[in-house]
């Protein structure tokens, strides 16, 4: 046979290699037809049993998941739970046994699809979702009726990968985990539950698999790369080795750096580093929070605003929010309104088309001018403060007029709940992008007016060295290592911390290996990245000693060029480690 | 029987959680607690999906109608609810 690939959407990262097995719902035969009359009484006991059962079974699911799983996962699994207990569920089914004398199978199939349907009628997403939970319970209660014992995947005897149709969010959490290394189903989507849930038991997943069961066999070699969302059947020995190699690495870089990913980051000489995460969802907060981040340092919530008809509301915003901040509490987690503008397309926000859309009408210009929509989601921000630890950050921000007038609107939002009575963190910490060179120059005179600057970079070196990365004849010139940046990054965390004001860099910069020594030199407090580089990071944090840090930026502001400073910080990598991070 | 009318805090409108908050804090009472919309449909306090089915949106006025031995301390605790505008 030869070896076959499907792709389909990586929501849990991991590459794992083992034998298939298929797994297909048991088909239930609908038990149609009436019953006698005399027999209703004996079947209603019978669901009476069935329900007891089923809530017995996901009060063990709970106690037994709630070191693993999160609020979210947990609070889906207490659905169930209510839902069995809902004066209209139950009632509704015995009710209907015994009106219209059919078998508690149909009736309770019936009762349920009705309140999924009213549940997948709801106006926004997250209701819509419930259906699911709905139908869930709805099918543990009629597993429960057949009698069948417990769940077939929660003990499945010997190592596989898990391959379904699709997998509700109890199968996933009840999934035997000492024996299923990964799975990959034909249906599901990145938010759905069973995600989620695969990404908080940190089983390697890949959901949205095209003809996946037609394609393949049980018992057949399969490899699942959680990470891209690749599954490959009947791997060649070529491919097989490749994987292997990777796996290999992986193994090896936990060993290395695995050690420090659950620790604070300090340097050797005790300076206390938070080495924090960028996020775009609460699936990335899961994983960041997992590779041992302390904090998210940028939540980008554009993700929330792309693909829809309409601005997300304020309930919407806020659920997200709050999901995320939940994740970190007591940890904080920095929200970054809007920052979006003409480069990408809004069908609900008409931008015009603008020659330059990177000078142009974007992020808190944009907010400031559509007041509606920047205060629903500093409201929605302010709502979700009090479930955990949230920063409200501003992006672009050119000046002091500027950030004055972002810190009114910050007020407005706070009045108008205060006056609505609603909750929310009254010493929640207020700050500012650092991405536009007119800012790093102002930056004594912003300071005072945050707490915390956060200094994008990918910007800063567009603003600063004026170049476009994406155009591949100048973006040789694409360099953070530029003494001109140095300098900027320099001139901010001096007028910051002259103003007991936080530094943190949110770009790429902070996550590079080779500049994390020269961050550390220029005074950063906190460096957010990509989660796959947090536990480098703190492992490379632990070498440093500030002292030789600071020499070293003393030197890179004192270089004439790019290519200076960049041989500066490979002379200082070589010098500092013998050679260890080669494994990289 | 108690009886009393509330307005839906238009702001927010009555979803999921507050609806989840409902049926949590009236389980406890003994007493029998229904809401009724204007139309005079109505639903128990305690059922979730019964709550979920009436489709109450902000800005809505609702009657709720409490009868049972504890009905006025579970008057208390609702009327607690809508000046809390349910926790939210």
């Amino acid at each position: 046979m030869a070896e076959k690939t499907f792709e389909g959407i990586g929501v849990s990262r991991g590459i794992r290699r083992g034998k298939a097995l298929l797994y297909r719902h048991a088909a239930r035969p609908a038990e149609q037809g009436g019953i006698p009359a005399a027999e209703a009484e004996n079947e209603v006991e019978r669901l009476d049993r069935a329900v007891d059962r089923a809530s017995r079974e996901v009060d063990a699911l709970i106690a037994r998941s709630s070191e693993t799983l999160g609020k979210e996962e947990l609070s889906v699994l207490r659905g169930q739970k209510t839902l069995l207990s809902d004066p209209a569920y139950c009632p509704e089914i015995r009710k209907r046994i015994r009106e219209k004398l059919i078998r508690p199978e149909q009736a309770v199939s019936q009762v349920t699809e009705q309140y999924a349907a009213l549940f997948e009628k709801m106006p926004n997403s997250y209701m819509r979702e419930r259906a699911t939970d709905v139908r869930d319970a709805g099918n543990r209660l009629l597993a429960a009726l057949s009698g069948a014992r417990g769940n077939a995947l929660s003990s499945v005897g010997r190592p596989v990968i898990l391959v379904a149709d699709d997998l509700s969010p109890s199968d996933t959490v009840q999934l035997d985990r000492r024996n299923v290394l990964a799975f990959a189903t034909e249906k599901g989507g990145r938010t759905s539950h069973t995600s989620i849930f695969a990404k908080s038991l940190r089983i390697p997943a890949v959901v949205g698999v095209a003809g996946l069961l037609e394609g393949v066999r049980d018992g057949e070699e399969l490899i699942v790369d959680g990470g891209r969302g690749v599954c490959i059947a009947d791997p060649s020995p070529a491919t097989a080795g490749r994987y292997e190699k990777e796996m290999e690495r992986e193994r090896k870089r936990e060993e290395l750096y695995g050690r420090f990913k659950n620790r604070p980051a300090r340097t050797a000489d005790g300076k206390r580093i938070l080495v924090a995460a960028n996020v775009g969802s609460y699936a990335d907060a899961l994983d960041s929070r997992a590779e041992g981040a302390e904090g998210v340092g940028l939540f980008r919530t554009e993700q929330l605003y792309l693909s829809r008809r309409s601005a997300p509301d304020e309930e919407t915003q806020f659920r997200e929010y709050k999901k995320v901040a939940e994740c970190y509490a007591p940890r904080e987690v920095i929200v970054r309104t809007l920052d979006i503008g003409g480069d990408k397309a809004l069908s609900y926000l008409d931008i015009g088309k603008e020659a330059n859309p990177f000078l142009g009408y974007r992020a808190i210009r944009l907010c400031l001018g559509r007041k509606d929509l920047f205060l629903t989601q500093l409201r929605a921000i302010l709502r979700a403060s009090r479930y955990g630890k949230l920063a409200v950050m501003f992006p672009m921000i050119s000046g002091y007029e500027e950030l004055a007038a972002a810190k009114r609107a910050l007020q407005e939002a706070k009045d108008q709940l205060r006056k609505a009575g609603v909750p929310f963190d009254g010493d929640i910490r207020v700050g500012m992008m650092v991405e536009i060179p007119s800012a790093a120059l102002m930056a004594d005179v912003l300071a005072p007016e945050v707490d915390f600057f956060s200094i994008g970079t990918n910007d800063l070196v567009q603003y600063s060295v004026a170049v476009d990365r994406g155009n591949e004849r100048v973006s040789y010139l694409y360099d953070y290592c530029h003494p001109a940046v140095v300098r900027l990054i320099r001139r901010v965390s001096e007028a910051a911390h002259a103003n007991g004001t936080q530094v943190c860099m949110c770009g790429g910069m902070a996550g590079d290996a080779l500049a994390v020594p020269l961050l550390v030199g220029l005074g950063l407090d906190e460096l957010s990245m990509a989660a796959d580089s947090v536990a480098q990071v703190k492992y490379l944090v632990g070498k440093l000693g500030t002292e030789d840090c600071r020499r070293l930026a003393d030197a890179a502001a004192a270089c004439r060029s790019t290519r200076e400073v960049r041989a500066l910080l490979e002379k200082f990598r070589r010098e500092s480690s013998g050679g260890e991070d080669a494994a990289r | 029987m108690l009886s009393r009318q509330f307005t839906i805090q238009n702001q927010y409108g009555f979803h999921l959680r507050p609806a989840q908050v409902m049926v949590e804090k009236m389980t406890p009472f003994e007493a029998k607690v229904t809401v009724k919309k204007a139309d005079g449909t109505g639903a128990d306090a305690k059922s979730l999906l019964g709550l979920m089915s009436l489709g109450l949106t902000g800005g809505q006025t609702v009657r709720v109608e409490i009868s049972g031995r504890d009905e006025e301390r579970a008057m208390a605790a609702m009327e607690e609810l809508f000046k809390n505008n349910f926790g939210e």
